[in-house]
């Protein structure tokens, strides 16, 4: 064989660069594809990962509050509507809706299991609109102690705000009753700033009030001492419902759970089962 | 330079290079898109290399043997074993003028083989220059081109006989 006959034959079989051009813009095409994929799968698996711990919170969140089998609304952060909030976590458990005024009496108490911290709140004045009368005036405002921090909002908050009431001590809430089960859980308190016949929604509440009549609100309220919760208020929505509509609200709630009495799947679903402690007799 | 504007210009060499190589005009379209594409995932890399153009055909020399590899995994025949070298070299008094018994030789050839002849008498590079895109020494080199001298009974080049002499490894 000669040089040239081989080179003759090397040089006959080229590669089309059309054909190969096609064949490189599937592949790019592909790794597109694969790294869209990629991307669309660890999306999934970052929300489905902050929704675990959101959900942790929740129901970490409803121990601290309630303590065994006194759950809260205020971390299902917007996603339950009030009515539902206050159907499933407050009249279907035992708690107490409430307008009143009150103040912080400067006694802290940590619970036994996570460390949190509880703040102990007077009740000086108090106007149930549904659930059981007060036994007592003295109940525990649980410390906002969200040490990770949230998924960025449109305006960049990262973190709840903790309890506020208003400057007067006026506030809307839910008192949880010491717990009848186990005495050592003393009775807890979820608070929302009332002023002005409105009650005012912060993210601490993460309640959707969308289906109750509410407008926007801005203002500056008391909170629990060294959580800024004036500030990270801010960064979320605020808004404020007319206390009547709420008031209205409950009466059609309670109406419904009389119609529906017996028929548990009418009921609202029990409440999460928790793993933070609410504060305990020492 | 970026990826699109290198293709653009090389293209047509490249395809005559990948063709050289696999001897198929299908089978050198799909050894080239891949090296190409593993390039353009690397294109920074490349781009920063001292001869892109070297780089590119390296990683398409490495592309073609693989494929070989994965493809002589497949079968069970050998192509380029003692006893076919000993066959052709009983026979290498004979010229071969036919074309098809041109391309029959070469595919006699392995992979590494024929990658070196490709690198030596199609693109004229030196020994050292074939070690380097192959990614062996150039003893290897001159290894593979002796047996591949001897499969497709070449006659004696007279501008490489000095340099295709079979290493004592």
């Amino acid at each position: 064989m000669r040089i040239d006959q081989l080179r003759d034959e090397l040089g006959s079989h080229p590669a089309d660069p059309r054909r190969v051009q096609l064949r490189l813009r599937s592949l790019r095409a592909r790794r597109l594809r694969y790294r869209a994929v990629i991307s669309v799968i660890a999306l999934v698996v970052v929300l489905v990962a902050v929704a675990a711990l959101g959900g942790l919170r929740r129901s970490a969140g409803s121990s601290s509050e309630g303590g065994s089998g006194a759950p809260n609304f205020t971390y299902a952060c917007g996603t339950i509507s009030l009515s539902e909030a206050l159907a499933a976590d407050d009249l279907s458990n035992g708690a107490s809706i409430i307008v009143g005024r009150g103040h912080l009496t400067g006694v802290v108490r940590n619970a036994p299991i996570d460390g949190g911290g509880y703040r102990q709140f007077v009740v000086d004045e108090v106007r149930v609109l549904a659930g059981p009368a007060l036994t007592t005036r003295t109940a525990w405002i649980a410390e906002t102690w969200e040490a990770t921090p949230l998924p960025a909002t449109v305006n960049g908050g990262t973190r709840a705000p903790g309890a506020t009431w208003s400057v007067d001590g006026s506030f809307f809430g839910e008192w949880w009753p010491k717990n009848a089960a186990d005495k050592s859980v003393l009775p807890m308190l979820n608070i929302q700033p009332y002023q002005d016949g409105l009650v005012i929604f912060t993210r601490r509440a993460c309640v959707d009030v969308s289906g109750v009549p509410n407008i926007p609100y801005s203002g500056t309220f008391s909170e629990l001492p060294g959580e800024d919760s004036n500030r990270y208020a801010r960064d979320y929505p605020v808004r404020a419902v007319k206390l009547a509509d709420i008031v209205a609200l409950l009466h059609t709630i309670q109406q419904t759970s009389s119609a529906g009495a017996g028929c548990p799947e009418n009921r609202a679903s029990p409440p999460v089962p928790t793993s933070r402690a609410a504060p305990r007799h020492s | 330079m970026r990826f699109d504007e290198f293709v653009g210009a090389e293209m047509a060499g490249l395809g005559r290079f990948a063709g050289a190589l696999t001897g198929d005009a299908d089978a050198a379209e799909d050894v080239l898109a891949e090296a190409l594409f593993a390039c353009y995932r690397h294109w920074r890399r490349v781009s920063r290399a001292a001869n892109p153009r070297a780089y590119v055909r390296r990683v398409i020399v490495n592309t073609y043997l693989d494929a070989g590899r994965r493809e002589s995994r497949r079968r069970t025949s050998p192509t380029g074993d003692a006893g076919v070298v000993d066959r052709v070299q009983e026979e290498s008094t004979g010229r071969v003028d036919d074309r098809l018994a041109v391309g029959r030789l070469l595919g006699r050839l392995t992979p590494a083989q024929r990658a070196a002849v490709v690198l030596t008498y199609y693109d004229d590079l030196d020994a050292p220059a074939v070690a380097e895109i192959m990614g062996c020494t150039p003893g290897t080199v001159r290894s593979h081109l002796s047996h591949a001298r001897a499969v497709l009974r070449l006659e004696p080049d007279p501008r490489r006989d000095a340099e295709v002499v079979p290493d004592e490894d």
